[in-house]
């Protein structure tokens, strides 16, 4: 990533849906990191997807960020392809994307059908 | 001595409640507001003939009758609470004075319709249409 | 057509059935018909020639993209619009919710003659149990076949011999008769929101990816749409029409959900009183759900998390956890009690005003290559599209306005 033209490309996919390997919802693209901006060659480091990473999104954001916990951290190594959804390389599981789901299922679970 | 200040303070604050409450459930209605109650009660008369119309014909099951009726009759009841407590706008005396009293009939009437037996019907339906017909 | 085709098509149809005819329609389209007679038919035309074309818009983007269209709300108008849509979207949904559950325990009621307080939570237990248990296809058919006791209302428009010349006159737009000009607005406004209130769109579109629709579908889609919400209006007319008949000349306004029964009780007994009861309880039902479901998608697509009564309700925890929350919060709003028939009316209302938010970005993403490919809008969807967005503007305006100043229709 070094032009600004792909920069523009890769903040274009701010609020994305990611989808794991298996292709499965696993967020969206909540935040970026963007490392080098004012150098020629600025690289997106990493995606920020849930929890505070609300917190440079506006007033709303801050307020959602706030009550929400630590955001999770993938880095761009992790993803396979961009297209209209950010594909990853590996399972919601191996990068800590699924916690959410996860959390609440040991509760819905309760009930017989779940 | 500060303490015979403290009945005054009482009595004017009860005072000022009384004169709240005895102005609290009672308005003044206009002749437009009249003329609005008049075509509401018009309204659930008319609906309680139809109901009992078909129920006399028996189109209508029990259940429903009952239910339907009782909706229609709490409606009319709290019309007839309200007009009763009313003061009318200078003119509308008489008209509020009918208005009272058919609300008075109507919502005896829709009572009646919940658990009337057959016989009753015809009448309590021709008593419904009756007082439809005298509302505008 | 193969077997297999025809019966794909007719469960479509019923989907869009079970649900169109929800407590808004029942109540605008027969409160318009004992106010105005047939004068309003016209706005009802409009009104599902509306909901048609913006149901095939969402229809093509789940079918072609593979995604709803509020999962692509939040990428293609921005984080802060996207946000703005769901909390509206969802405080009106809630509304709507709650007066539609309002709506089956009333039908309960004037069924079983159990009160009023103890069939709430039993009408929130049942949908929560049906929506739970049964698959998507089959929540579809269910509350759509037997939505289709409805169409006693239509047998009965015809019984109760209206003047048919009247009522084709009804069809054709222009001035009205008898009755204050801001009365009139407001029931056209009415009208327009309860037939094109926002959840049904997203229903549609969620329950098309639900479906797995493809390209293949494409044609079933422009079908089902036209179908099933043709139907839904053809119902709207009779309910208008019956009133008119029944319920004008006597003055009788209607207030209560048992009202409109009354014409097909009046028609053809106690046959047609628990047919329309019937039709009314699984079309109110149906709905209830629907908004549920919609508040639940909306909120999972939002977010980017897993959704959708096809995966095990465990695996997408929080999207079960969405729609449990909303019966829950509904049910709290019904059991204060307040009257269902005026909720709905606020709801309707409500609903006008958050149109735009819900039609614009419907609009915007059909007509976006990246995610339509070649099956962008053509000419006539757009030119109606367009047409259709002002309209929504226009009435979105004078929602709220004309509510307050003929005090809900009073005059």
């Amino acid at each position: 990533m070094s032009t600004p033209a792909e920069v523009d490309i890769a903040l274009g996919i701010l609020d994305h849906q990611l989808v794991d390997a298996d292709g499965v919802n696993c967020g969206k693209v909540d935040d970026l990191e963007v490392a080098g901006l004012d150098t020629d060659s600025p690289e997106i480091v990493e995606i920020l997807v849930g929890g505070n990473a609300w917190r440079s999104r506006g007033l709303l954001g801050r307020i959602a960020g706030r009550l929400a916990g630590n955001a999770v951290h993938v880095p761009w190594s992790e993803v396979d392809s961009v297209s209209s959804v950010v594909k990853l390389k590996r399972p919601a599981s191996e990068l800590r994307l699924d916690e959410g789901d996860r959390r609440w299922s040991a509760l819905v679970g309760k009930v017989p059908g779940a | 001595m500060s303490a015979p200040k403290l009945p005054v303070t009482a009595l004017g604050i009860a005072g000022a409640l009384l004169l709240a409450a005895s102005g609290c459930g009672s308005s003044t209605l206009s002749p437009k507001a009249l003329s609005q109650e008049s075509k509401s009660l018009k309204s659930l008369a008319a609906e309680g003939a139809l109901l009992a119309r078909d129920a006399e014909a028996g189109k209508s099951t029990r259940i429903f009758r009952r239910v339907h009726s009782e909706y229609l009759y709490k409606t009319a009841s709290k019309s007839s609470t309200s007009l009763s407590t009313a003061k009318a706008a200078p003119g509308a005396a008489q008209e509020l004075q009918k208005l009272t009293k058919l609300a008075g009939e109507l919502s005896a009437d829709l009572k009646h319709l919940g658990d009337a037996s057959n016989e009753e019907l015809p009448g309590l339906a021709r008593d419904l249409e009756n007082v439809a017909g005298k509302l505008e | 057509m193969s077997l297999k085709n025809v019966l794909a098509v007719a469960l479509g149809i019923l989907s869009a059935i079970g649900g169109f005819v929800d407590i808004g329609d029942l109540v605008f389209n027969t409160q318009a018909g004992a106010t105005f007679g047939f004068q309003l038919l016209w706005v009802v035309v409009i009104g599902v020639v509306g909901i048609i074309v913006y149901s095939e818009m969402c229809g093509r983007v789940a079918a072609v993209a593979k995604r709803p269209v509020f999962d692509l709300v939040r990428e293609r108008t921005g984080f802060g619009a996207g946000l703005a849509t769901l909390v509206a979207s969802q405080v009106v949904n809630l509304m709507t919710c709650a007066a539609e559950i309002g709506g089956v325990a009333i039908c309960l009621q004037l069924l079983s003659g159990l009160p009023y307080r103890v069939l709430i939570p039993l009408a929130v237990a049942g949908l929560a149990v049906a929506s739970w248990v049964l698959p998507f296809e089959w929540i579809e058919r269910v509350f759509g076949y037997l939505g289709l006791c409805l169409l006693v209302f239509a047998v009965a428009a015809i019984k109760l011999h209206p003047d048919w010349g009247k009522v084709a006159h009804g069809f054709v737009p222009g001035s009205h008769s008898g009755g204050s000009l801001l009365v009139y607005l407001y029931f056209v406004v009415g009208l327009l929101g309860a037939a094109m209130t926002p959840y049904e769109v997203y229903f549609y579109s969620s329950g098309a990816v639900e479906d797995g629709w493809g390209p293949k579908e494409l044609n079933l889609n422009k079908v089902t749409a036209t179908i099933g919400y043709g139907l839904g209006g053809f119902l709207s007319f009779s309910l208008m029409i019956v009133a008119a008949v029944l319920f004008l000349p006597q003055g009788i306004d209607p207030q209560f959900l048992g009202t409109p029964a009354l014409t097909a009780e009046h028609a053809f007994g106690k046959v047609g009183l628990l047919l329309a009861l019937v039709g009314i309880l699984f079309a109110v039902g149906g709905a209830a759900i629907e908004t549920c479901f919609s508040g639940a998608y909306n909120t999972a697509q939002f977010f980017g998390w897993r959704w959708g009564k096809r995966e095990r309700p465990a695996a997408a925890s929080r999207f079960t956890l969405a729609w449990l929350v909303i019966f829950a919060l509904a049910f709290l709003v019904v059991i204060t009690g307040y009257d269902p028939v005026k909720l709905t009316e606020y709801s309707v209302i409500f609903s006008v005003v958050a149109l735009p938010l819900t039609y614009l970005p419907i609009l915007l993403i059909a007509n976006d290559h990246t995610y339509m490919g070649s099956k962008t809008n053509g000419k006539l969807a757009n030119v109606f599209g367009v047409v259709y967005f002002v309209v929504i503007i226009a009435i979105a305006i004078a929602a709220i306005p004309l509510m307050l100043v003929t005090h809900g229709g009073q005059g």
